[in-house]
C-alpha cells in the first residue's frame, strides 16, 4: 500500500480544519457533501440536547421503497375520517407517536407527544379507556399482513426459487432431471430501484460521490516541510475506491451525456445476516440489505437515519409477511 | 443464532422423491444453492447494464450524475450451516 502518493497532475487540496485534516481530491466535487454538518449530526444519545432532524430524511418506511410513505400519508387521510385500522383519532395518534422513527423517547420526543397529541382538541381521554397497546400492535400487524409492506409500486414482487434434490450415490441423466422444489414467497425487490431510490433521496445530499486522499498536515513552525500524514476513515478514502473512480474516469463516455454529467462509482455494501432476526421475536425471514458507502459510516449506522435497503426476504419459518410494526423496528 | 429453515414442503418432497429424509450435507447443498440462486435474480440484466454503461439519476441533491454500481463488500452468514 502506498502511504503517500504523490499529488496527481490536477490534484486539489481543501483547507486544513483545525485539526489540521485536508482532502485531496484528483477530481473536485459539484459541492462539499458535508457543508452545514454540525456534531449534532453525528451524536445522537437520547441524553444530548439537539435540533430537530429533517423530517423529510426521517421517515421509518423508507427503507421499504418510496411508495410506503406514501401509503402512509394516504392511510392518514383516510384515517382523518376512520382511523383505520384504530379505533379513534386519540389511539391513531398515540401509536404514530410510538412508531415515528426514534427508537429512543428523547425530550424533544415527549413535546411532540405534547404539542401534536395530548394538547389537540381532538385528543379525548375516554377514547383511551381500555386501550390495549397489545392488542392496537396487533390491530397493525394485521393490516400489514393483508396488504402486506411489499409494495410492488417500490420494486418489490414475490420470486421463486427452483431446487433440484440431489442424493448422495443416486444418478441422474442431468442436474434438470432431478426431483425438484420450488420455494415461493422469496420477496425481492428490483436491485437497480433500490439504488436509484437511494439515490434519490435528500439524504444522498450528503453522499461522497468523489473519492478523495485524507491527510493531516504535520508541518510546524519547526518543520514547516513535514509531509503530510495519510489518514483512512471511509470507503471514498480508500485507495481501492480511488482506483475504481480513476479508471472510471478514464474509460469512453456515452455519448448522449452532456459534458458536465458527473461519472461516479456506486459503492454498495451488501448484507445478509441473521444477527438482527433476533430482534424480531419470530424469526421468520431471513433478510438481504444494501448499504451505500458514500454515506459517512457516522450517519449510516444511526438508527435514525434508515440507511438500509432492503432488497430480499427468504422466508424461513413462516411463510406470512413479517407484521409491519417488527420491519419499522428493525429498519435501521 | 438464527439458522435459515429450508420449508417443510421441501422435506416433505424429498421424502417422497427417495423415501428418506436428505442428510446434513444435503441440507447445506440445498441452503447454498438457494442463496446462489437468488442472487441470480438479483444481479439481473437490468444491474448488469447498469454496471457497465452506468444510469443516469437525478440524485437527492437535485445533480443528475451516471452511477456504476459497484458491490464493495458482502457480509452474510453462512445460510448452508
Amino acid at each position: 500500500m502506498q502511504q503517500q502518493p504523490p499529488p496527481a497532475a490536477h490534484s486539489f487540496d481543501t483547507m486544513p480544519n483545525r485539526f489540521g485534516v485536508f482532502r485531496r481530491y484528483t477530481t473536485v466535487p459539484q459541492h462539499d457533501p458535508e457543508e452545514g454538518l454540525t456534531l449534532d449530526d453525528f451524536a445522537d444519545g437520547s441524553s444530548h440536547i439537539r435540533t430537530p432532524p429533517d423530517p423529510r430524511e426521517q421517515h421509518p418506511l423508507r427503507p421499504l421503497g418510496s411508495a410506503l410513505p406514501g401509503l402512509v400519508q394516504s392511510a392518514m387521510g383516510v384515517a382523518a375520517k376512520s382511523y383505520a385500522p384504530f379505533l379513534n383519532w386519540s389511539v391513531f395518534k398515540l401509536m404514530q407517536w410510538q412508531y415515528n422513527g426514534t427508537s429512543t423517547k428523547s425530550e424533544a420526543q415527549l413535546q411532540r407527544l405534547i404539542d401534536e397529541v395530548l394538547t389537540d382538541k381532538r385528543f379525548r381521554k375516554k377514547d383511551l379507556v381500555g386501550c390495549s397497546v397489545k392488542r392496537e400492535k396487533k390491530r397493525l400487524d394485521q393490516y400489514s399482513n393483508n396488504g402486506g409492506p411489499f409494495d410492488t409500486a417500490d420494486g418489490w414482487r414475490e420470486g421463486s426459487v427452483t431446487l433440484h434434490l440431489p442424493k448422495a450415490r443416486v444418478k441422474h441423466t442431468s442436474e434438470s432431471a432431478a426431483p425438484s422444489y420450488t420455494i415461493t414467497g422469496i420477496w425481492m425487490r428490483n436491485f437497480m430501484e433500490v439504488l436509484k431510490a437511494g439515490y434519490k433521496d435528500p439524504v444522498a445530499g450528503k453522499f461522497h460521490h468523489i473519492p478523495f486522499s485524507l491527510f493531516r498536515s504535520r508541518s510546524t513552525p519547526e518543520d514547516p516541510d513535514a509531509p503530510p500524514e495519510r489518514l483512512w476513515s471511509e470507503v471514498y478514502n480508500a485507495n481501492a475506491m480511488l482506483r475504481e473512480h480513476d479508471e472510471l474516469q478514464a474509460q469512453p463516455r456515452q455519448p448522449e451525456d452532456a459534458p458536465d454529467v458527473e461519472y461516479v462509482i456506486a459503492p454498495l455494501l451488501v448484507y445478509s445476516d441473521s444477527t438482527r432476526l433476533a430482534n424480531f421475536g419470530t424469526a421468520s425471514l431471513w433478510p438481504i440489505y444494501n448499504f451505500f458507502a458514500s454515506l459517512t459510516k457516522y450517519l449510516r449506522l444511526k438508527p435514525s437515519m434508515f440507511a438500509a435497503h432492503h432488497l430480499a426476504y427468504i422466508p424461513s419459518v413462516s411463510r406470512r409477511g413479517l407484521p409491519l410494526a417488527l420491519l419499522v423496528a428493525n429498519s435501521s | 443464532m438464527t439458522l435459515l429453515q429450508l420449508p417443510d414442503g421441501l422435506f416433505r418432497a424429498y421424502k417422497a422423491a427417495y423415501g428418506e429424509a436428505p442428510s446434513a450435507a444435503i441440507v447445506r447443498v440445498l441452503k447454498r444453492d438457494l442463496m446462489q440462486k437468488l442472487w441470480l435474480l438479483l444481479v439481473d440484466d437490468d444491474f448488469m447494464k447498469a454496471y457497465k454503461h452506468g444510469v443516469l439519476v437525478e440524485c437527492g441533491d437535485g445533480i443528475v450524475r451516471r452511477l456504476f454500481p459497484r458491490i464493495l463488500s458482502y457480509l452474510a452468514d453462512y445460510p448452508e450451516k
